[in-house]
C-alpha cells in the first residue's frame, strides 16, 4: 500500500522520470546483492560502481547546467562564442533519494545491515513518499527493520501523534512561512538602491524564519505522515535558532543531512583524528560540498563555505568566547545565520553581495508599511523559534512532539488544537489561490 | 468530508462574490500526462471545487479582517472603521502616479485643441471630474496612509490647467467636498469605491443641467419624488462593490445608504434625446445602475467607451457592442455625436488615449511629420546603449523592437513639435 502510494506520488509529479528512476533503483538493488555476496576487492568494485552510478546521475541532472554555464562564461571571457546546449531538467527528489541509495550501499558494505531480500522493500525505502522530496534523509540502518515489520508503531496513539505532527508542520508552512515569505520575496527583489539597511535586515530576518518554518514544516509533515503509516523517521530540526554556535546550529538544523555528511563524508576523510590543519580543511570541504548539494550555483557554494568558515573559527576561538557569554551567544550565532541565509536566498552570488552591502553599509531609514499580519507573524515566528532557549519549554516541546502514549485529556486537548490548526491551514491554502478582482477591466 | 461534499453537495454553499474564473476540467492525453501538464491542471480543477471551499474562504477572510484588519481580496485597503478603499485612487490622492506638470500641460493643450475642433463641428465637449473616495474622506484612510506626505497630484494640476485653457469642466470632486458637511446621507459607501446611489442622484441634477447648458439642449425632465429608501442591510448597485468580494462569514456593516426615487417624465415638445458619447471609467455606471439616467435621457445610439476602449451601450448589464475602435472609420464614430463627455476619476487621468485619438483625427501626421520622426529614430539609435535599453523594453512589454522605437520617436516628436 505504502509502495503503491509512493509510486503514484512520484508518477504524479514526475512521470517522465519514473522509468529512469526505477531503472536506477533496479541497478542499485542488483549491484548491492552482488556486493553482499562478493568478497574483498570484488566487494569494493561493486561499492565503487554503485557510488559512481548514483553520483554521476546526481551530477548530470543537478549540476550539468551549472558546469556548462560556467564553461560557457569562461569561454566568453576568453573571447570565444558562448556554448549552446539544451538545459537538463532536474528530476524531483534526486538530491534526497541519491543520498539514500548511497547510505544503503555504504551501510551494507560496512556490514551495518544486511541487504534487503525483497526488491519491493528496497524500493519502498527509496521511494517512501513522505520523505522523498524534501527529507528527512533517512539512513538505511535507521529504518531497515521498519521496512519489513511496522507492527510496533502501528498503533492508534502513533497515528494520532502523526496527525498532530502533520498539522503542526502544515501550519508552520502555511500560517507562518508563507506569510513571511511573501514579504521576504518582495524585499529580495528590490534593487539594492531601494534597499535601506533596516529593510535589508528585515528581509533577511524574515527569510531566516521563513526557511526554518518552511523546511521544518515539511519535515514535520513527513514525520507525521510517516507515523500515521507506521514509520518512525528521524528528527530533522531541533530549535536551530537557539544554538550557541554554528557548530551547535548544525546539530540542530537539517540534522539528517548533518549526520549523513558526518558518516559518509567527514569521517571517511579522517574525521577528528587528523592534525588540526587537515581537520579544518576537511570541515570546510564538507561544508562547501554541503552547500553545493543544496543548489547548483555559486551562492550555495559560498553559503557552505561561509558556514564551514565559522565551524573552523568555532574550533579556533569562537567557542571559548561563546562559553564566556553563555546564553547571550545565541545572538551572534543567530546574526551569523541570518547573514548566511542571504547567500542562500539571493538569486546569485553578486546579488547576495550587493544585498549584504546594504545590510552593513546601507543608509538607515524608516521602514515602509507592512501589514499587522506580517508583524504578528514575525513576532510569532520569533517566539516559537526562541522559546526553547528556556530548558523547561524545550523539554515540554520534545515531550509533546515525540509522545507515544496519550491520556484522554491530552488526546482531547491535542485533538482540539489539531482541528483548529487544520481548519485554519486548509482555509489559508484554499484561500491563497482565490483572489477575486473587483472589476475585470476598470 | 470535503470530497463527499464536493460530490453530493449535501450542504448548500453560497457562491463567492467578485470576478474570478474556475479552472476548466483538463483534457487527459498521454502527452499532457507525461509532460506533467495534466497534473497541475487537474489539481487546480479539484481545488476550485473542493467541498466547503466557500466556507473556508469566508472563514479565512473574516479572520483576516476581524483579527488583523487585512482584506484578502485583490486591491483592497481597510481603513478606519472598516471603510474600504482601492489602492489606485488612494495612490492618486497621495500623488504617487503624478504625471508631471509638463506632461499634464501637454495633454490639456491637446484637449483644448480637441475641444475647439469639436466645437467647430457643432459637437460640445465636457470634461467631468468624478470624485475620489480617498480625497473625499482621507480621515478614514488606513492609519499608515493618513500620515504619508502627499506630493502634487494629477487632479490639482489637471484642474488648474483645464481652467486656464478654458476647457468645459465640471469638477464633481470639488462639489462633493462642498456637500460633505451638509449631506444627509453618505455620498460614498463604506464598502464601495464609487459614488453612492444618493451621491449619483444629487450629482445627476448638476451634471445634466450642465449638459443642457453646454449643449444647448432641453433634456427629458426628471425629479426625485417620495420618501427616500434608507437601508444598511440591502445596499444597491455599486454600494457594496468592495465589500461584496471580501466574501466574509458575517455581513459587512454598511453605512445607512439612501436611495431616492427618481421619476422621469416622457419626452416633451422641444426636448430631445441627444446622441451622447462618454469616454470614461466605472463611475459612469452609476448613471445606469441606480436609475436609468443615460438610458432615458439619450438616444439608443449613444455609447460609453471605457478607458480601455471597450464599447458599451447604456444598460445595466454591461452589454458590449464588440466594436473595435481601431477598425473602420473613426470619424464616423465621432461626428454623428451630439455631445461628447469625458468622465473619469483622478486615478484614471493617466489615460490619454481618447484625446490622442481625437487629436490625431483632426491633426493627422503629414509626410513632413513622418520624415521628422524618422530623423528622431535615427538620433535615438545613434545614442550609445540606447538600442540595448529599447530591446530590453521590447522584451519586457512583449512588443516588436521597431514598434517600440517608433513609439518612442513619435512621443518625443509629439511633445516637442506638435
Amino acid at each position: 500500500m505504502a509502495l503503491t502510494a509512493s509510486l503514484l506520488f512520484y508518477a504524479w509529479g514526475g512521470l517522465n522520470f519514473l522509468a529512469l528512476f526505477l531503472a536506477s533503483v533496479v541497478v542499485n538493488f542488483v549491484l548491492i546483492r552482488y556486493m553482499d555476496r562478493a568478497t574483498n576487492w570484488q566487494k569494493r568494485i561493486y561499492l565503487i560502481m554503485s557510488i559512481v552510478i548514483n553520483v554521476a546521475m546526481l551530477f548530470y541532472f543537478k549540476y550539468a547546467n551549472f558546469f556548462v554555464e560556467n564553461a560557457s562564461a569562461m569561454r566568453g571571457y576568453l573571447g570565444g562564442p558562448p556554448l549552446t546546449w539544451e538545459k537538463v531538467v532536474l528530476p524531483i527528489g534526486i538530491s534526497f533519494f541519491t543520498f539514500e541509495k548511497l547510505t544503503y550501499t555504504i551501510d551494507v558494505y560496512r556490514g551495518v545491515n544486511k541487504p534487503l531480500k525483497s526488491f519491493w522493500d528496497f524500493m519502498l525505502y527509496i521511494m517512501l513518499f513522505p520523505k522523498m522530496i524534501a527529507g528527512p534523509i533517512v539512513r538505511f540502518h535507521e529504518i531497515a527493520d521498519q521496512l519489513t515489520d511496522r507492527t510496533a508503531f502501528d498503533t492508534i496513539d502513533h497515528k494520532l501523534a502523526g496527525l498532530f505532527r502533520f498539522v503542526i508542520g502544515l501550519s508552520k508552512k502555511v500560517l507562518i512561512a508563507n506569510v513571511l515569505g511573501q514579504e521576504a520575496d518582495k524585499i529580495f527583489t528590490l534593487a539594492p538602491t531601494d534597499l535601506s539597511m533596516s529593510l535589508a535586515w528585515l528581509g533577511a530576518v524574515s527569510y531566516t524564519f521563513q526557511i526554518y518554518f518552511d523546511f521544518s514544516g515539511y519535515s514535520d509533515m513527513a514525520i507525521g505522515i510517516g507515523r500515521m503509516i507506521g514509520f518512525q523517521f528521524p528528527e530533522n530540526f531541533n530549535n536551530p535558532y537557539i544554538s550557541r554556535s554554528i557548530t551547535e546550529f548544525w546539530q540542530r538544523w537539517h540534522i539528517t543531512l548533518g549526520r549523513w555528511m558526518r558518516d559518509y563524508l567527514y569521517i571517511p576523510l579522517g574525521g577528528n583524528r587528523v592534525k588540526p590543519a587537515r581537520l579544518y580543511v576537511n570541515l570546510w570541504t564538507v561544508f562547501i560540498l554541503s552547500g553545493f548539494w543544496h543548489g547548483a550555483a555559486w551562492n550555495f557554494i559560498a553559503w557552505g563555505a561561509f558556514h564551514g568558515l565559522f565551524l573552523v573559527l568555532d574550533r579556533l576561538f569562537l567557542l571559548r568566547i561563546y562559553k564566556k557569554i553563555g546564553v547571550l551567544s545565541i545572538l551572534p550565532t543567530f546574526a551569523i545565520t541570518v547573514v548566511g541565509w542571504v547567500l542562500f536566498r539571493a538569486e546569485s552570488l553578486s546579488a547576495a553581495l550587493a544585498y549584504m552591502k546594504q545590510m552593513f553599509a546601507g543608509s538607515w531609514s524608516e521602514l515602509p508599511y507592512f501589514t499587522i499580519e506580517f508583524w504578528a507573524t514575525l513576532a510569532l515566528a520569533t517566539v516559537f523559534s526562541f522559546m526553547a532557549a528556556l530548558p523547561r519549554i524545550e523539554r515540554w516541546e520534545i515531550g509533546t512532539l515525540t509522545a507515544e502514549r496519550f491520556a484522554l485529556s491530552r488526546t482531547l486537548a491535542q485533538g482540539f488544537v489539531t482541528a483548529i490548526l487544520l481548519i485554519l491551514s486548509v482555509s489559508y491554502v484554499i484561500g491563497s489561490t482565490f483572489n477575486p478582482f473587483i472589476y475585470f477591466r476598470f | 468530508m470535503p470530497a463527499l461534499q464536493a460530490k453530493f453537495h449535501w450542504l448548500e454553499e453560497a457562491p463567492l462574490a467578485g470576478a474570478y474564473t474556475m479552472a476548466p476540467h483538463p483534457e487527459l492525453t498521454p502527452n499532457a500526462l507525461v509532460a506533467g501538464e495534466y497534473q497541475p491542471q487537474l489539481e487546480k480543477y479539484l481545488e476550485d471545487r473542493v467541498g466547503f471551499r466557500t466556507w473556508l474562504i469566508r472563514m479565512r477572510d473574516q479572520l483576516s479582517l476581524s483579527l488583523l484588519g487585512v482584506a484578502r481580496s485583490t486591491d483592497l485597503l481597510v481603513g478606519r472603521d472598516n471603510v474600504l478603499f482601492q489602492p489606485l485612487p488612494v495612490n492618486a490622492y497621495l500623488g504617487k502616479n503624478f504625471l508631471g506638470e509638463e506632461e499634464i500641460r501637454y495633454r490639456v493643450r491637446r484637449m483644448r485643441i480637441v475641444q475647439q475642433e469639436l466645437t467647430k463641428r457643432g459637437i460640445p465637449f465636457l470634461f467631468v471630474m468624478a470624485p475620489n473616495k480617498a480625497r473625499y474622506q482621507p480621515e478614514d484612510l488606513p492609519a499608515y496612509l493618513r500620515h504619508v506626505k502627499r506630493g502634487p497630484t494629477n487632479y490639482d494640476i489637471f484642474i488648474r490647467e483645464m481652467q486656464a485653457n478654458k476647457i468645459n469642466l465640471l469638477d464633481l470632486s470639488r462639489l462633493f467636498a462642498l456637500w460633505k458637511d451638509t449631506t444627509r446621507y453618505p455620498l460614498f459607501p463604506r464598502g464601495g469605491t464609487h459614488w453612492s446611489g444618493y451621491g449619483v442622484a444629487l450629482v445627476a441634477d448638476t451634471l445634466f443641467a450642465r449638459v443642457e447648458q453646454v449643449g444647448g439642449f432641453d433634456l427629458v425632465n426628471f425629479r426625485r419624488e417620495g420618501p427616500v429608501k434608507v437601508t444598511s442591510d440591502s445596499v444597491q448597485g455599486t454600494d457594496n462593490d468592495l465589500s461584496g468580494p471580501m466574501n466574509l462569514m458575517f455581513p459587512y456593516q454598511h453605512y445607512k445608504m439612501a436611495y431616492p426615487r427618481v421619476i422621469f417624465d416622457s419626452l416633451q415638445a422641444g426636448q430631445q434625446r441627444p446622441n451622447l458619447l462618454i469616454s470614461g471609467d466605472s463611475f459612469v455606471w452609476g448613471f445606469m445602475h441606480f436609475d436609468p439616467y443615460l438610458q432615458t435621457l439619450f438616444t439608443p445610439e449613444s455609447r460609453f467607451w471605457g478607458v480601455d476602449e471597450t464599447v458599451f451601450i447604456y444598460d445595466t448589464h454591461f452589454t458590449r457592442t464588440g466594436e473595435d475602435l481601431n477598425q473602420g472609420d473613426f470619424r464616423q464614430q465621432i461626428e454623428p455625436r451630439q455631445f461628447i463627455m469625458m468622465l473619469v476619476t483622478e486615478h484614471n487621468l493617466i489615460y490619454g488615449r481618447f484625446i490622442d485619438r481625437l487629436y490625431e483625427l483632426y491633426h493627422p501626421l503629414t509626410e513632413a511629420d513622418n520624415s521628422k520622426i524618422k530623423v528622431i529614430e535615427q538620433q535615438l539609435m545613434s545614442q550609445p546603449g540606447y538600442s540595448d535599453s529599447l530591446w530590453a523594453r521590447a522584451n519586457r512589454e512583449n512588443r516588436g523592437f521597431e514598434e517600440v522605437l517608433q513609439g518612442e520617436a513619435r512621443t518625443i516628436y509629439d511633445h516637442t513639435e506638435r
